[in-house]
């Protein structure tokens, strides 16, 4: 609202306006109210005047609306800042009070306003400010008229600087900032409560009972709160609610279990979908739109004009949990200054192993010790909990975990609500049992603390409301947060937000728990994978577009269009101008259906304001860009085509970058970029140092004892095992179709070697893995295996788990071998995009593609390189064709800036490794 | 103030008889009246909510020892370190409990540094020695919460009102609406300059500051605001307002409608839209913005007058539910309706009255001649045409009869039988019923007992 803007305004520039001075008080905006009377006595001067007109000053001023201005004469307003600041009012200082019938200069004296001229000449300027009040023609000794100018001051400064125009312009500007996300989630509601709500599933476990599906569950299915109905062996199906859904996005948990084996062990299961997170980020947007609190002022522009807002000053402090300030570390203290002296928005970019826990730690103690209330988000349980097991137990600390017990992981579970309230309700039990036990009857306190008792034992609630209600650390998943019924009205509750892997949180995801919070400090990485998008729900908005105007696509046309959408968004990075341009015409070519004379419109930039321009000038029949020519009969069509263009950008926009991305042009005082890494052995970290962060990733000096060399064959940090030498027959990869554009990749050599590469390290871990942590305990040796494709990933996950593995788990398990040192030897199979986050000792990676027309597909992508290459702490085993990932000139040598041709050349490449790349079997 | 534009006078009668079907108006009064958007920047609330049972263990705690510190909850009722100090903390914040080291200069404050600490033997849980830095005591909030079992939250909350400013009227909160246009920005109007805001809403915080029964009385707005949880104390101090007009506001219609009685009329008030009205208490204050010569017995006479019908006789409205007119032809037919029995309508009066105010008087239509009453008769019988097909002299026997209580018992001449059938042949539709009369007439009652006995 209006108000609140102006009160923002005057606070950001310095001129908190007081609101309320003795009788004077702001009301209407631009009125100011008067308690009382304003009593006026008359100079002999306005005596006389008044005389003349045959008027009292009573019926002058009591009489219609009364306008009123404070100046000083013959000077300009610049010479009331004076007064503003040192509270001296200057010489020949006067207020002028425009009534219907004349206007009156009144000045300041000891028990009245003094009435020193009347006149009936029209002012040349109607003041500003409406005066509310009642004159009476009397002195009052208690009067002071000092309040009154000051206020009246201090607004004509104001609207000096402010002018209502410009503010209510930036009110407009907000909620246009806001329409298209608001579309979107709105688009997105539609879908979902529209979208078939059956899918095939397969019981996963019956306690509680989880179910898979064919790949990952769609949207839909993992809301958090959807309703979903189970076939059973007895006829009528059994209703549970979605309570979360895995890291791999394939395995729904729900919130109860089986134990009289009822459930049909695979079946169609049907939804309810739950629009309440949707409804959640509408609620969101309305309350940032309306203005409804100062600080989402504040959200709005910084998310529309990040640039704009004013550099902030570092605040210094003694720190808590980082180690002493040396180079290694400078840039973590900086984030932390920074953070402390921000007052609404900054950011944190971390690149992988850089320390952005330790930053966030560190920053939670302080703002805990000056009694901050603090929202830790993040869209991964991971990195929740990667902050809870560290300062979870600190001094100070209360933490609370929201979410299920079966994401969280085990080191942390005493924090989730139920288990916390739990252990201290049978702590308190014990302590007040005894301390209770032959107290005094008719002690007060003993009386107390009986009640106490009483209430832990009866009422289970009362001490996880205990924690709620106190808890100086609350953490949560974005949409998590605005679930609970505690946090469920829109108030910024909590003085920080701390948004952990904000590049993986849309806008609308951030809104949600940002409208829960005074200042928000977001910590990601950019350079690393955006969120994910549901490329279903974006082909049915797809669809919407097109029928909204005009044309029935038809749904394959939709998917194509969403797809290339995000390939085309997610090269953006890609340093090639050659990739990136050819993504640009896939893309024009799909939506303009391959029409060559419409294709020629991808000259012009994908930039919003172009299409809507191009459709604009196509409309009113004025001429296309310079050098564009288009057949008079397809003018309607390509305009068509060009408004659709603007709003599938603008979709891109709106639904795909990360928070992290969209605030990347906050000014420079407000980001901080972390650079020592200390996650990975230096030769691992070279790729993403040269051609991702701009050469400023140096390695901590910690970090050169990483690498294993001791693994026979493997002893490189980085490895390349290239397959090109390898018969086609065994190489290529499948489904091996015309164009090689089957979609669901996997390869077999691959597969094969990468077994002999996870038997070889569990050989290795068995014999001399003997790490220990900080405190001396033995740790457990971690192998990642990954793929760039699902399917491969799944072959990967059935062969080696069948091979190596014990234990439950779908995509986590451990060998059956244990390390040296007597820990498990753990085996996590994934693909990159599900990925990020993690970090293990050795990561084998499998490339999948391989082809005779070299097509790399999305292995070719910065940010997914980026993410795929840096979760290795040891070593890092690329499995993949040469021939098909990289390029090489025509004297053979690998292309510079190419970034797979890079990779190889920063790995120890190996063409004859192993049994399966020499013909035997494994 | 709103013109009275097109108003559909019949539909806003019918709903004021839904609105209250205790009785049936015979004049009513409408007008569009301006709907503002008051957007208030902050609005007090007090929300009553039971007192968790660990923040009454810890004000009992407070009241048993006279004061505390975070020890004393750690050591009676075992709370950590962390959370007796969060804990007090926040019930200081909520204001049931008072800091005494805060530097507080009010009389609460001073008064509570004559607080002594109370002589317990209860065991403790764990051994501290007391408190020094921070001693908290009891408010009378916090004492008042403990007494009740509840606590009282204040919560200021942003709200954005629907009022009328002349009359000052409540009429709900806005809300966005469920789907809003979505391919265009949405838009919300500038806030109006002040000297175009009416003056109730320059100075509502006049009326914030009442007590809500008083408010409620003067304007509708109560302690209770629909959707929003909570009790309405009023405006935040020094907190501000903006207006806007709230041009899509259907709820914009004031209605007086006046209900014979002996002495002349009784009125009440509804307000709402068209097609649903409510029924407003606040009469005496709607009917101050209203002309008087609206809401004077004469005006009913004066209105039937302008209808430019001829009275049926000099009735006064007293006890009488519809004001009779003569009336001829067609224009008898439409009045009467056109279902199948005879009905009061409302006559709108031509123009509208000082203020946009259109009024429609109750109506109820007698035939100025016999041809009339014949046509009228005819017009009714024709609408029951599957009974005509049984029985035509029975039908047309019970509808005259019908007729003529409805008239008041006005006398006029039966039509003959053979202009009836006439009447009826020349209406295409009609011809089978006149060849069923006829059968009966000719060739069936002759030969049965009916014809016998005819």
């Amino acid at each position: 609202m209006l108000a609140n803007r102006i009160a923002l305004y005057a606070e950001s520039h310095g001129l908190p306006a007081p609101r309320s001075l003795e009788y004077v008080r702001l009301g209407l905006v631009d009125c100011l109210r008067v308690s009382g009377v304003l009593p006026v006595a008359l100079t002999g001067r306005a005596r006389t005047e008044l005389e003349e007109l045959g008027l009292s000053i009573e019926d002058i001023l009591n009489e219609g609306d009364i306008w009123a201005r404070v100046e000083v004469r013959n000077q300009g307003p610049e010479s009331l800042d004076g007064f503003i600041r040192e509270g001296v009012l200057p010489e020949e200082c006067s207020i002028v009070l425009v009534a219907q019938r004349a206007m009156v200069r009144v000045v300041p004296w000891e028990d009245a306003l003094g009435v020193v001229q009347v006149s009936t000449e029209p002012p040349r300027h109607r003041p500003a400010t409406l005066l509310v009040a009642r004159f009476v023609e009397e002195e009052e000794p208690s009067f002071d008229p000092l309040p009154l100018f000051q206020v009246l001051a201090n607004r004509e400064r104001l609207s000096r600087i402010a002018s209502r125009k410009k503010l209510e312009q930036e009110d407009r500007e907000d909620r246009h900032f806001l329409a298209p996300y608001r579309r979107y989630v709105e688009d997105a509601k539609e879908y979902l409560i529209e979208s078939t709500p059956t899918a095939p599933y397969q019981l996963a476990s019956r306690d509680p009972v989880s179910v898979t599906t064919q790949g990952p569950w769609r949207r839909e299915f993992t809301i958090p709160e959807t309703l979903v109905k189970i076939p059973t062996e007895i006829g009528f199906p059994r209703t549970f609610k979605v309570e979360e859904v895995n890291e791999e996005g394939d395995v729904l948990i729900l919130d109860d279990s089986d134990p009289d084996l009822l459930l049909k062990f695979e079946g169609e299961l049907e939804i309810k979908p739950n629009t309440g997170p949707f409804d959640r980020m509408l609620e969101a947007m309305e309350a940032l739109a309306s203005g409804t609190h100062l600080p989402y002022l504040t959200l709005v522009q910084a998310l529309r004009a990040p640039e704009r807002l004013a550099p902030l000053e570092p605040v210094l402090f003694q720190p808590l949990w980082l180690r002493p300030r040396n180079q290694e570390s400078e840039r973590q203290y900086q984030a932390v200054e920074t953070a402390l002296g921000c007052q609404d928005i900054c950011l944190v970019h971390g690149p992988p192993g850089t320390g952005k826990t330790t930053v966030i730690c560190e920053l939670i103690l302080q703002l805990l010790a000056n009694n901050q209330r603090v929202l830790l988000v993040a869209p991964t349980h991971v990195a929740l909990d990667n902050v809870l097991m560290r300062i979870g137990d600190a001094p100070g600390v209360v933490a609370i975990r929201l979410g299920r017990s079966a994401r969280a992981d085990e080191r942390v579970q005493k924090h989730l609500l139920p288990k916390a309230a739990g252990t201290l309700g049978e702590k308190l039990r014990g302590e007040l049992d005894q301390a209770v036990a032959g107290a005094p009857e008719d002690d007060a306190v003993a009386r107390v603390q009986r009640e106490w008792l009483a209430s832990v034992n009866t009422n289970p609630e009362a001490t996880g409301s205990l924690l709620l209600l106190n808890a100086n650390l609350l953490c949560a998943t974005p949409i998590g947060i605005a679930m609970r019924r505690e946090f469920r009205d829109l108030e910024p509750l909590f003085d920080v937000m701390i948004m952990d892997e904000a590049s993986k949180a849309t806008v609308a995801d951030f809104l949600v728990p940002a409208t829960r919070a005074k200042r928000w400090i977001l910590v990601g990485d950019h350079r690393q994978l955006a969120p994910y998008a549901d490329m279903e729900e974006l082909a049915a908005i797809v669809q919407r577009a097109k029928y909204r105007l005009g044309g029935k696509p038809s749904e394959e046309w939709c998917q194509d269009v969403a797809a290339e959408l995000r390939k085309h968004f997610d090269q953006r990075m890609h340093p090639s101008e050659e990739v990136r341009r050819q993504r640009w015409h896939e893309l024009v070519e799909t939506v303009m259906e391959e029409d060559a004379d419409l294709v020629r419109l991808e000259a012009i930039p994908p930039e919003e304001g172009r299409w809507h321009q191009l459709w604009q000038d196509l409309k009113a029949g004025r001429p296309l860009p310079e050098g564009m020519t288009l057949p008079e009969e397809k003018r309607a069509e390509a305009g068509r085509r060009a408004q659709l263009m603007h709003e599938l950008l603008e979709l891109q926009r709106v639904s795909m970058p990360g928070i992290f991305e969209r605030l990347l042009a906050l000014p420079e005082s407000r980001k901080v970029r972390l650079n020592y890494q200390q996650r990975m052995a230096p030769a691992l970290a070279e790729f993403s140092k040269c051609h991702v962060y701009d050469k400023d990733y140096p390695s901590a000096s910690g970090t050169q004892r990483f690498g294993l060399g001791d693994i026979h064959e493997l002893e490189a940090p980085s490895i390349w095992i290239d397959t090109q030498l390898a018969p086609t027959q065994l190489r290529y990869e499948s489904p091996r179709d015309q164009n090689w554009t089957g979609g669901h990749y996997y390869n077999e050599l691959e597969l094969r070697i990468a077994l002999e590469v996870v038997e070889r390290c569990i050989d290795w871990g068995a014999r001399s893995w003997r790490e220990v942590d900080a405190k001396g305990q033995p740790l457990p040796l971690e192998l990642g295996i990954i793929s760039f494709y699902g399917e491969q990933a799944e072959r990967l996950r059935k062969e080696i788990f069948r091979r190596f593995a014990e234990s439950e788990g779908r995509w986590r398990r451990v060998a059956r071998r244990r390390a040296a040192n007597g820990q498990t030897i753990d085996l996590h199979v994934s693909v990159v995009d599900r990925f990020q986050g993690q970090e293990k000792d050795i990561v084998i990676l499998s490339g999948t593609r391989s082809n005779p027309i070299r097509n790399r597909g999305h292995v070719n992508n910065l940010n997914r390189l980026n993410v795929a290459v840096t979760r290795a702490r040891h070593k890092r085993i690329l499995i993949g064709d040469g021939a098909t990932l990289t390029r090489r000139d025509k004297n053979g040598e690998l292309v510079a800036g190419d970034l797979l041709s890079e990779l190889m050349r920063l790995s120890d490449v190996k063409v004859r490794w192993g049994k399966a790349l020499r013909g035997e079997t494994t | 103030m709103s013109g009275a534009g097109k108003m559909d006078l019949p539909r806003i009668a019918r709903s004021v008889e839904e609105a209250d079907p205790s009785a049936i108006p015979v004049l009513v009064h409408a007008r569009r009246v301006d709907a503002f958007e008051v957007d208030f920047q902050a609005l007090s609330f007090v929300v009553e909510e039971p007192l968790p049972a660990v923040d009454r263990a810890v004000l009992g705690l407070t009241l048993a020892l006279g004061r505390l510190g975070p020890h004393d909850v750690r050591c009676y009722l075992g709370l950590g370190h962390v959370v007796s100090e969060l804990m007090l903390l926040r019930l200081s914040r909520e204001g049931l409990l008072l800091d005494q080291s805060a530097g507080d200069e009010d009389a609460e404050a001073v008064e509570a540094e004559a607080v002594e600490r109370l002589p317990t033997s209860a065991r403790t849980i764990e051994r501290l020695p007391p408190d020094v830095a921070h001693t908290y005591v009891l408010t009378d909030m916090g004492r008042e919460a403990l007494a009740r079992d509840a606590r009282r939250m204040f919560r200021l909350r942003s709200c954005r009102l629907i009022l009328w400013a002349e009359p000052l009227h409540f009429i709900g909160v806005a809300r966005e609406p469920a789907r809003m246009k979505k391919r265009s920005a949405p838009a919300r109007s500038k806030p109006l300059s002040p000297e175009l805001v009416p003056k109730s809403l320059v100075s509502i915080d006049d009326l914030m500051a009442l007590n809500a029964s008083e408010r409620e009385q003067l304007s509708g707005l109560g302690e209770k605001l629909p959707g929003v949880e909570g009790r309405l104390l009023g405006c935040a101090p020094d907190s501000q307002w903006e207006v806007r007009v709230a041009d899509k506001e259907p709820n914009s219609l004031l209605v007086f409608a006046g209900y014979p009685v002996p002495e002349g009329l009784e009125w009440r008030v509804f307000v709402g839209s068209p097609w649903s009205l409510s029924a407003c208490p606040r009469w005496l204050l709607m009917a101050s913005h209203a002309p008087e010569e609206l809401l004077a017995p004469e005006f009913v006479d004066e209105a039937v007058d302008g209808l430019g019908l001829e009275r049926a006789w000099d009735v006064k409205v007293g006890g009488q539910e519809a004001v009779p007119v003569l009336a001829e032809g067609a224009e008898l037919l439409r009045m009467l309706g056109d279902t199948d029995r005879p009905m009061d309508s409302w006559a709108p009066l031509q123009g509208t009255r000082g203020g946009g105010w259109a009024s429609a008087v109750r109506v109820r239509a007698l035939p100025g001649s016999p041809a009339s009453a014949h046509r009228a008769l005819l017009e009714f019988v024709c609408r029951r045409e599957v009974a005509l097909l049984h029985d035509l002299e029975a039908v047309v026997g019970a509808t005259w009869e019908k007729l003529g209580r409805y008239w008041g018992g006005r006398d006029f001449p039966t039509p003959s039988r053979e202009w009836l059938l006439l009447e009826l042949w020349s209406r295409q539709a009609m011809r089978g019923v006149v060849c069923q009369a006829r059968l009966r007439h000719d060739l069936v009652d002759p030969y049965t007992g009916t014809g016998e006995a005819a």
